[in-house]
């Protein structure tokens, strides 16, 4: 006889995707040049998503790294194909700041659009600079969350200098209003030590983390949990960039409790971005 | 059924080649000893997994290769698990004429791969330099297993592609297998697709293969048989790679191919 699946006995490892719910908060489409993007990637994503029981995805259109007007319109687009489904992020470009901010102040809290991504790796742009005044602003008056790439920058790709996920350590004293989502949990290498050091110094602020990525190390998950616990961890794929079942089975088989991984594959997010 | 189908593979054995163990000076994380070993066999039989672990030591990499494979000679000695990984010993390269007798030796005690890391122990693996070795590995069928970092030559992820691609051409009959190690690189299918396509004798180990559905891709293009599951443990934890053949949608044959049979077939043709 067929054993029951239960949250109980899913850390017997045995594959149920519908025990859990998932929010995926970290999920790209779109086309990008220097990516792992192949031609099986299109229009299998939402299949595979569904598949594994995500009940929402939190997405960006890479297009919107590279050109504002081009992400926006490929962002509605896909809402609007999957609109109990697809939430969506806008971009905020910090060399090209008046047009952001209109894009947030017209759009944000309509079709489905939720939060605001940051890319400091691709737009060259160290965090803490003045040219993301704008958005601090903004983001802690109308309550935003913002999604930033973050990443460790002792890495040997020169741009991740300018996302090193410390440097919002001072944002977010200046800006205690802030919602900031460290996206890949500010990880390469360990470097999640780093972060976790920094949540704990900053346990009064809303700083949050991801797990979207090739970060998906021995140990750290339940480091973090540990030393901060499960409220302010976030699901998240990074798909196409990781195959989700990958993270799936990340924290799923994860040494933490059943309540732990519920919050992080879906309470967490349901909570931060209000769906 | 979608993409989440969790079928064993044909049967349930499996090869990790990937599965590191020692102390790891770096990092305490990353020290691993007898118990944690036993903890993933443990794992595995549960799973009703019969298990085949290839070995490194992080003395080998971090000290010296001889007397970290040694260390490593004991412990897999007597155990039908467990295997090694060998390290190249560049004191060999002055003094080649003793490296077949140390290979036969170190095989007949249950190495299986060798290990070349040219970056960090400094010899050159290009054919030009190398080949008396690769003769050897080659009439052997004793395989390979290079570290893509190990030919980031810049320290950019400029890999050099063309140093495996003249191995493979040079010495057709050497297995060779690709470790990402922590490359991100190996992420890139397209990178791949030349390589596998232009050689018969070019394996990619899995761990590093994280794309959005690139084991597939891989299998689609190439079939199944160059792909051979790693653990890489303690990096990523040990259910990450097996699981990610296991609970997929590719079949039966596929997963029994990547798990266990390719490994075996190449272990198989050591010629020792």
């Amino acid at each position: 006889m067929k054993e029951e699946k239960t949250k109980e006995n899913i850390n017997d490892n045995k594959t149920d995707p519908g025990v859990f719910k998932i929010i995926d908060s970290h999920f790209h489409i779109g086309k990008y040049v220097s990516s792992t993007f192949s031609k099986l990637y299109e229009g299998s994503d939402i299949k595979v998503a569904k598949d594994l029981n995500f009940k929402k995805i939190i997405f960006i259109h890479t297009g919107f790294f590279f050109n504002l007007d081009f992400g926006l319109k490929e962002t509605i687009k896909f809402v609007k194909k999957y609109k109990d489904f697809a939430y969506a992020m806008v971009v905020y470009n910090p060399n090209h700041i008046e047009e952001s901010i209109n894009i947030i102040e017209e759009h944000y809290g309509k079709n489905n659009i939720v939060g605001i991504k940051m890319h400091p790796e691709d737009h060259r742009c160290f965090i803490t600079d003045n040219k993301y005044e704008a958005l601090w602003k903004i983001a802690e008056a109308k309550s935003i969350p913002i999604m930033s790439h973050t990443w460790n920058p002792d890495v040997p790709s020169k741009y991740q200098k300018y996302a090193d996920a410390l440097l919002f350590e001072n944002i977010v004293k200046k800006y205690p209003g802030l919602k900031v989502v460290l996206g890949h949990a500010g990880a390469k290498d360990y470097y999640y030590c780093e972060v976790i050091k920094m949540l704990k110094r900053n346990r009064e602020k809303n700083i949050f983390v991801d797990l979207a990525g090739d970060v998906l190390y021995e140990g750290m998950l339940e480091e973090f949990v540990g030393q901060t616990g499960s409220d302010n961890i976030l699901f998240g794929t990074d798909l196409p960039w990781m195959d989700p079942l990958l993270n799936y089975i990340y924290v799923r088989d994860a040494k933490i409790g059943i309540k732990d991984k519920e919050n992080i594959f879906y309470e967490n997010s349901r909570k931060l971005f209000n769906l | 059924m979608g993409h989440i189908l969790k079928v064993e593979n044909e049967n349930n054995e499996i090869f990790d080649c990937n599965f590191w163990i020692g102390n790891n000076h770096l990092n305490n994380r990353l020290s691993i000893g007898k118990e944690q070993l036993n903890k993933y066999i443990h794992y595995l039989k549960t799973e009703k997994i019969k298990p085949n672990i290839i070995i490194s030591n992080f003395f080998s990499l971090f000290y010296e290769p001889i007397e970290g494979d040694s260390q490593l000679e004991r412990m897999i000695k007597d155990n039908e698990e467990l295997y090694g990984c060998l390290f190249f010993p560049n004191q060999f390269v002055s003094n080649k004429n003793e490296f077949e007798k140390y290979l036969i030796q170190k095989s007949k005690s249950g190495f299986k791969i060798l290990k070349l890391l040219p970056k960090t122990h400094k010899y050159c693996i290009e054919p030009w330099a190398f080949s008396f070795f690769y003769s050897i590995l080659e009439n052997h069928h004793f395989p390979i297993m290079i570290n893509l970092e190990e030919l980031d030559i810049t320290g950019n992820k400029a890999i050099k592609w063309k140093t495996i691609f003249e191995i493979s051409k040079g010495f057709p009959e050497l297995p060779i297998i690709i470790d990402g190690g922590n490359s991100k690189e190996m992420m890139f299918n397209n990178y791949f697709f030349q390589l596998l396509e232009n050689s018969n004798n070019i394996f990619l180990e899995t761990h590093n293969l994280l794309a959005f559905g690139q084991l597939e891709e891989i299998s689609g293009s190439f079939g199944s048989g160059r792909l051979i599951m790693g653990s890489y443990y303690p990096y990523y934890p040990c259910s990450l790679s097996l699981g990610r053949v296991r609970e997929s949608n590719m079949s039966g044959e596929d997963k029994t191919n990547i798990l266990y049979a390719n490994a075996a077939k190449i272990f198989g043709n050591i010629d020792i």
